[in-house]
């Protein structure tokens, strides 16, 4: 019996492998959750719960690239699941429709915030409502389409455009807030 | 080692990503063309900056992953030793936790005095789809799609010693492996056992087949029984009462749950069928002597806009979405 064979079947077994998984996969899987669910919490109850499921695969556990498929297919699945049932999308509308700017005490960023928002004001027509469509309703790509009775690949190119444009017009934002912020030092 | 995925990352596409639109595989994408340079985690950074920065809150904060795996192990502990099951989190636990008390207390009272009368009152779980089509997830944390016009039932004891339920219809499974508690789904009149595998189920009155795409399963009726591996469909026929393995499956009867599809010189009446079920979406042939032109190419779970311009470019045809319907005109001549 090969030594390093019966190892690895026992690590199988331990679940041990599947800590592993769990420490590479898990900074990745949690930001791709919550690109998806918007709350950081549910995005690790999501996370924790595609690793219960692969601990409970952890006899079955083949070549690490399959694996990885695997969690990212079922992070995304279990977020879709959540999303539904909990309604978190309605929440996320509530907190959105909140005022934009609570007056706070950093400067920066809400000197920042101002700016970019003033930059997305500045969007051509079309490129701001789809923009504000994903970013302040939380809509999908495929509800903005249907919605505004244009393709996928349109939306995904018009946000595209949008972040390309902010990009550029917040790098010398950021230049202005770095030297502000040095000059006050 | 590891296979690069060939999807170009660009900023359209972490667009995408920050829009919560990315499928698992441009996840995986962008996640290795993160490792792969400083320049490009930091453009991920700055267009992630402005994404956060537009609307108030905390924004992304990547939780303790010590504290993370330390509560997840907690919960495998929870789910080997005892028979407390963490409450499953699409739970509003919050809200109705108060109430819950209460109703135990009450039913706990009910069940001391009415013993014998409450284990009759054991109540089931109905899942039934009409044309729409249902992904859930059941106790075990196993994945069902349930095709249109299918019905699936279990009671709520499901999972607590074994996870037995009834299919009327056709339904995809990823079930999540126990040894210690089978997962066994009764068709028609015969059982289908699994330990932990993905398969689709069609049963009708004349026929159950179980077409199996990774692991294996048992089918059995009495002491007539076959093990059906991954890449096999097993039949039952019901006029006969014969089982029967095949070793060629069809990957398009389970596109509706997995959204992998290979067309064969399919007809486009066919194939809008299939990818109406898997989308969500209907189409509307405005030239119906379309219906009869076909193709052949394969998609793996692709975004529908991508198969409708693989369609259009294949048989020259316009696909024209509006809401969840797809016209489909033009000519077809190619």
């Amino acid at each position: 019996m090969d030594l390093h064979k019966a190892a690895k079947e026992e690590q199988h077994q331990d679940g041990g492998v599947v800590v592993q998984y769990f420490n590479a996969y898990f900074e990745v899987l949690h930001r791709y959750a919550y690109t998806i669910l918007r709350d950081n919490d549910e995005a690790k109850d999501a996370v924790q719960a595609v690793f219960l499921k692969l601990w409970e695969k952890r006899t079955e556990l083949k070549e690490e690239q399959s694996v990885k498929s695997y969690l990212y297919t079922a992070v995304y699945h279990q977020c879709l699941n959540m999303k539904r049932h909990e309604k978190i999308k309605e929440k996320y509308v509530a907190e959105n429709n909140k005022p934009l700017y609570d007056p706070g005490n950093d400067l920066i960023s809400k000197e920042r915030s101002n700016q970019i928002l003033q930059e997305i004001e500045n969007l051509p027509t079309q490129c701001k409502l789809i923009f504000s469509k994903s970013r302040f309703e939380g809509k999908k790509y495929s509800e903005i389409a249907a919605e505004l009775s244009l393709s996928v690949k349109t939306v995904e190119a018009q946000i595209g455009k949008a972040l390309k444009t902010l990009r550029k017009k917040l790098l010398g934002i950021m230049i202005i807030i770095f030297s502000f912020f040095i000059v006050n030092v | 080692m590891s296979i690069r995925s060939h999807i170009p990352v660009d900023i359209e596409l972490l667009g995408k990503y920050l829009s919560g639109d990315a499928s698992p595989e441009e996840a995986m994408a962008i996640d290795e063309w993160l490792a792969d340079t400083p320049e490009n985690r930091r453009l991920f950074q700055e267009l992630t900056d402005i994404w956060e920065s537009i609307v108030p809150g905390t924004g992304y904060q990547l939780p303790d992953k010590e504290q993370a795996l330390l509560e997840w192990q907690r919960l495998i502990k929870n789910k080997d030793t005892a028979k407390v099951y963490p409450i499953k989190n699409a739970f509003p636990f919050k809200y109705v936790a108060a109430a819950v008390l209460g109703l135990i207390c009450v039913t706990s009272a009910y069940f001391f005095f009415h013993k014998k009368t409450a284990d009759k009152m054991i109540s089931e779980v109905v899942k039934q789809t009409n044309t729409e089509i249902l992904r859930d997830t059941l106790p075990d944390h196993s994945i069902v799609v349930l095709n249109s016009h299918s019905q699936l039932r279990y009671t709520q004891q499901f999972n607590d010693s074994n996870r037995a339920l009834t299919l009327h219809g056709q339904a995809w499974f990823d079930v999540a492996t126990n040894p210690q508690k089978p997962f066994v789904i009764q068709a028609g009149d015969i059982h289908i056992k699994v330990l932990g595998t993905s398969f689709n189920v069609i049963q009708d009155s004349n026929k159950i087949e179980a077409t199996v795409k990774t692991g294996a399963i048992l089918m059995y009726k009495g002491n007539n029984n076959i093990t059906v591996k991954a890449g096999q469909k097993g039949v039952f026929q019901v006029s006969s009462q014969q089982f029967s393995v095949m070793d060629t499956i069809d990957m398009n009867v389970m596109g509706y749950a997995t959204r992998v599809f290979n067309f064969e010189n399919a007809t486009l009446k066919d194939m809008t069928t299939e990818l109406g079920k898997a989308y969500n979406v209907n189409f509307v042939f405005e030239n119906k002597e379309l219906e009869n032109r076909t193709m052949s190419s394969p998609f793996e779970n692709n975004p529908l806009q991508y198969i409708l311009e693989v369609i259009s470019i294949t048989l020259n045809v316009e696909c024209r979405q509006e809401n969840n319907t797809i016209y489909i005109s033009g000519k077809g001549q190619n």
